[in-house]
């Protein structure tokens, strides 16, 4: 028996999955196993692959089924003592900055003099709130405090003083997406992996959190440690002293970045 | 020396399922789409899931409340979700972070995150704060493609 057509790239007018033949689609779609993606019966529910996914509700920001993509992984190796409550941490990794920032330009359309306004030629959707703004005529360290409906004039931090057709760089720094696992090991191979809620996180109390992960998207040394003028990103591993013993910590640090919250 | 092939699509090799299976097939860098194991795949149109990313992003919370973010749920599709406590990620100063889970003492939780379905297009991110303090989680969402 023929097994069912599971890719569809290109032109869809699959009305089960939304679309029309006076509104065709375009993309690439991969339904499930058993599936037919051409068959007007076949649902979202039933793609395992989707490009074809939007949302404007006020307030997220989509990633339109962005799929993770590992910049670094490996795994450290954790010490835990027998005292009781003591905290143990590491460093998983670090990585400079400019590998989790978003950037892009905009052309000044009228110049400004001691304004906090500023309007660009172009709309940008890639520009937001947060975003660090240098550039001729930029003084200080200014970034962007709100934008306008239609996206084409940003509000300042401060008043500027800039020359019409001038291009201002906007750029932000993002959060990686940080994962880790535990594992409890004999001499150097892991032989249990522990998940959140399996592993103590202290004694005292008796809550189950496992390994945990802090990540500073910046402001840190090429070793993690803190440091104002830092142009370093990290990811710790920490726990609390459960039993003694090696622990395996593995690493993923993944794209896309974490998006703030546009509210 | 000339590149090995590692995008596949249409009929299968011995090493994908065979001639009588069709998908789509990327392979890591050096490695052979046409022969490579299955763990040195980018992308296998085979595969249950693809673990797509339907939003990540950071929800502020009102403090003694439930603080409610919509999404639209692409169909009605199962999704899954991740949550993770963050100080104040891009804020200043040395706790600029985000954690896997809130490290705070005691037995009571601190805070609920949830996802439910709504309606047929519509899911809703409640987050429950029960510590008097207004913040920020760190929230991801998934569509889930398992069968």
């Amino acid at each position: 028996m023929a097994e069912a057509k599971r890719i569809l790239l290109g032109k869809s007018v699959n009305t089960g999955l939304g679309h029309a033949a006076n509104a065709p689609k375009h993309g690439l779609w991969i339904s499930k196993t058993g599936y037919d993606v051409t068959a007007s019966t076949t649902t979202p529910d039933e793609l395992a692959f989707n490009s074809d996914l939007l949302d404007n509700t006020e307030g997220i920001t989509t990633k339109n089924g962005q799929t993770f993509g590992v910049k670094y992984s490996g795994a450290v190796t954790l010490t835990v003592g027998s005292d009781g409550n003591a905290k143990y941490e590491k460093l998983l990794v670090s990585w400079p900055e400019s590998t989790f920032t978003k950037t892009t330009t905009g052309v000044v359309n009228g110049a400004t003099s001691s304004s906090t306004s500023v309007s660009i030629d172009t709309a940008d959707a890639s520009i937001t709130v947060g975003m660090t703004v240098t550039g001729s005529g930029i003084s200080g360290t200014v970034t962007v405090t709100a934008l306008s409906s239609n996206a084409l004039t940003v509000t300042l931090s401060s008043a500027q003083s800039i020359a019409d057709d001038v291009t201002l760089t906007f750029s932000i720094i993002y959060a990686p997406l940080v994962f880790v696992q535990g594992a409890k090991g004999t001499n150097s191979s892991p032989t249990t992996q522990y998940g959140a809620g399996s592993w103590y996180r202290d004694n005292q109390t008796n809550v189950n959190y496992g390994v945990l992960a802090e990540v500073y998207p910046k402001n840190r040394t090429s070793v993690g440690a803190y440091d104002a003028n830092g142009t370093y990103g990290a990811a710790w591993c920490f726990t609390y002293a459960a039993s003694a013993g090696d622990y395996k910590v593995y690493y993923a640090v993944c794209f896309p970045g974490i998006d703030i919250d546009p509210n | 020396m000339a590149e090995c092939p590692r995008v596949l699509a249409g009929k299968a090799t011995t090493a994908r399922g065979g001639s009588s299976v069709d998908g789509l097939w990327v392979s890591r860098a050096g490695q052979n789409v046409y022969s490579c194991g299955d763990g040195d795949l980018l992308f296998d149109s085979r595969a249950p899931s693809f673990g797509q990313i339907l939003l990540l992003q950071e929800i502020s919370y009102s403090a003694s409340g439930t603080t409610t973010q919509d999404y639209l749920n692409q169909g009605g599709v199962k999704t899954y979700f991740f949550w993770w406590y963050t100080d104040d990620m891009y804020g200043g100063g040395s706790t600029d972070r985000y954690t896997l889970m809130r490290p705070t003492s005691g037995t009571g939780s601190s805070l609920v995150v949830k996802n439910e379905k709504i309606n047929s297009t519509t899911n809703r991110l409640s987050v429950t704060d029960a510590t008097g303090v207004a913040g920020k989680v760190v929230v991801m969402v998934l569509k889930e493609s398992g069968q």
